[in-house]
């Protein structure tokens, strides 16, 4: 895909009325593509966030968060700079971090006024809180106490989530597939799933979030992604619910309002160079899928999903900001920054 | 590219036109906005196509499908797809060896790429025959042992789910079939996969041994050049005989080359089937 540059106009609105009226008058030639289904469709900006390359690279864009003052931080395994920090508009802030060669899941979390980020690294087989300019607070190794593992390296951990008791789960994605439950000073409290087919078991349970759309009974979301399934956990590790996603193969769920966005890195059968972005509404409904097909259900069940435009390459995470646009980060395309989507 | 040049001109004065007519200001390169991707530079993604099995023994069922207001056309006879090709508008029934060639069209995007699926009938069950492979496949990508080579299952394109590929990075690999009945036989067909950005090519020469004589051979010329992803039967002719026996002899490009992100490195070898005709 081509990447453009382009003149600068005034304000939205007027690039809005620009390609409305030249849509109409010359066709398709100032079409601005329009992706994803229903109520979540975006235009798209490839150029988002890019930067020289040479100065601040990126391997994989991995995770992406937005924290209090609105700032959009990034995560990539390019020990260069670990953490990148844009405003809303692409621009770089700060940047930050040089030890953490398997930065993978990053997870921001606000403790009585103070936001602190928790990186997964998945060479470090370890999970390292910090603040929001990289100060290391806090390392959390490998489970040992357990049990269920001998040697750091059966660890290889992909993502986290904090309860609003401070309580912290970590998903070992890449590594055994248990879901480790620490309290809030890192004592471990319990540890549920694990390697299998079985409906409490996962394969690659990449990625975890603590659903608090009913803020009276928060629970777990936790993805099995080559399963194509997304698993509803009771805070306790309890096995509650699946909601299959078939040829979707959903990275981490980020909760915004009252839907679940996940990054869709493969889709259809796994095929390189595919992926889209996922969106289920409050009844777990897949209501669009941006870059995918559209969503059918018969009789209550999704047919399988497939890649339809070839716009994102193996996206990785999406971060929702407070307009409601996405920020798409992708692995292994080449070291491209990430994609913003701009609702319309 | 002069084209594309053009258009982007054309639409950037487009746009400045629009935008002086309704009075908006134009604040040159104050802040940074947002410059969308417009639907003619996204191009639509290749047909989904499903088959019950891409090996069959009487006949199989083809189905495609793809993107809401998109279209697929097709062809069956080996030439290329274009706008006018068959429109597909439902199941076909497939009762010979074909090539399916197949893209999606939209009003809005660029046309896929063309997506080529080779389905073919087996003449001869050699399930029952022996075979060794030498060396071994790597660990990933064993298979269901060497047997996966004649137990008449395709594997699917992505090489990662199932168990129909063998997969190796060495220079060669030598496979040895004995039959439980002499055939009497003109080709060998080679089942591959070429995957280039999975650092997967098409093997670059393949030669037929009977009792330490060549009876055939093919070189793939073009096997290191950029290509689309695509499962491949590869044919060998041999001497027109009775066998036994036969020792296929398959040797992968030396390195992968310089255009390729994984240049200087040995390219992997992915082969799911061996059919004899």
């Amino acid at each position: 895909m081509r990447r453009r540059k382009f003149v600068g106009t005034g304000s939205l609105a007027a690039l809005g009325i620009v390609s409305l009226n030249a849509g109409v008058l010359y066709g398709n030639w100032y079409k601005d593509a329009i992706i994803g289904h229903g109520s979540h469709r975006y235009k798209i900006d490839l150029d988002w966030g890019k930067l020289n390359s040479k100065q601040f690279p990126v391997k994989d864009c991995h995770e992406m968060v937005q924290d209090a003052k609105g700032r959009i931080i990034l995560l990539t395994n390019h020990t260069q700079n670990n953490i990148l920090i844009y405003d809303r508009s692409g621009k770089l802030l700060d940047s930050w971090g040089h030890e953490y060669p398997g930065a993978h899941g990053l997870t921001l979390h606000d403790e009585n006024g103070t936001e602190f980020l928790y990186i997964c690294d998945n060479e470090r087989h370890e999970v390292i809180k910090t603040t929001l300019d990289g100060k290391v607070i806090q390392i959390f190794p490998y489970p040992k106490e357990t049990g269920k593992y001998q040697k750091k390296e059966e660890y290889i951990p992909t993502e986290t989530a904090i309860a609003a008791n401070g309580d912290i789960y970590v998903a070992d994605g890449y590594g055994a597939q248990y879901i480790t439950h620490y309290d809030a000073r890192g004592n471990v409290k319990n540890v549920f799933g694990g390697r299998g087919e079985a409906d409490h078991l996962f394969n690659n349970a990449h990625g975890i979030c603590i659903d608090d759309r009913n803020p009276n009974d928060p629970i777990l979301l936790i993805t099995a992604r080559q399963q194509n399934k997304l698993k509803r956990f009771a805070l306790d590790g309890t096995y509650m619910s699946t909601i299959d996603l078939p040829g979707a193969y959903i990275c981490r769920p980020v909760i915004h309002n009252k839907h679940v966005y996940l990054a869709t890195i493969w889709s259809g059968d796994g095929s390189e160079g595919t992926g889209f972005v996922s969106i289920l509404d409050e009844n777990d409904q897949l209501v669009s899928a941006p870059g995918g097909n559209d969503p059918v259900y018969q009789n209550g069940v999704l047919q399988p999903m497939y890649q339809a435009l070839t716009i994102f390459r193996h996206p990785h995470d999406i971060c929702v900001d407070n307009d409601e646009n996405l920020y798409v980060a992708q692995w292994n395309s080449w070291g491209t920054y990430p994609i913003k989507l701009y609702r319309v | 590219m002069r084209k594309a040049l053009w258009k982007k001109w054309r639409k950037q004065v487009m746009s400045m036109v629009f935008v002086a007519a309704l009075g908006a200001p134009v604040l040159w390169g104050q802040s940074k906005k947002p410059i969308f991707l417009s639907a003619d530079e996204v191009q639509l993604a290749a047909p989904k196509i499903g088959m019950d099995s891409m090996l069959f023994k009487k006949s199989g069922t083809l189905q495609m499908s793809t993107s809401q207001g998109a279209t697929i056309r097709y062809t069956l006879d080996g030439t290329e797809v274009g706008p006018t090709s068959s429109e597909y508008s439902g199941p076909l029934v497939i009762s010979h060896t074909v090539q399916l060639r197949a893209m999606a069209f939209h009003p809005d995007y660029k046309p896929s790429v063309e997506q080529i699926v080779n389905l073919r009938k087996i003449h001869s069950d050699i399930s029952s025959a022996e075979i060794e492979v030498n060396p071994l496949p790597h660990e990933n990508y064993l298979g269901t042992g060497p047997k996966t080579l004649i137990n008449g299952k395709k594997g699917s394109i992505n090489f990662r789910n199932g168990h129909d590929w063998l997969g190796f990075q060495t220079e060669q690999v030598e496979i040895d079939l004995k039959f439980m009945q002499a055939l009497l036989l003109e080709k060998v067909v080679l089942s591959v996969l070429q995957d280039q950005g999975s650092w997967i090519f098409s093997p670059n020469h393949i030669s037929i041994n009977y009792k330490g004589l060549e009876i055939g051979s093919k070189t793939i010329e073009d096997c290191g050049e950029e290509a689309n992803k695509k499962m491949d039967f590869i044919e060998i002719p041999i001497k027109n005989a009775v066998y036994d026996q036969l020792k296929i002899t398959v040797e992968s490009l030396d390195q992968i080359p310089s255009w390729h992100p994984g240049k200087g490195t040995k390219p992997w070898l992915f082969m799911d089937e061996i059919l004899v005709e």
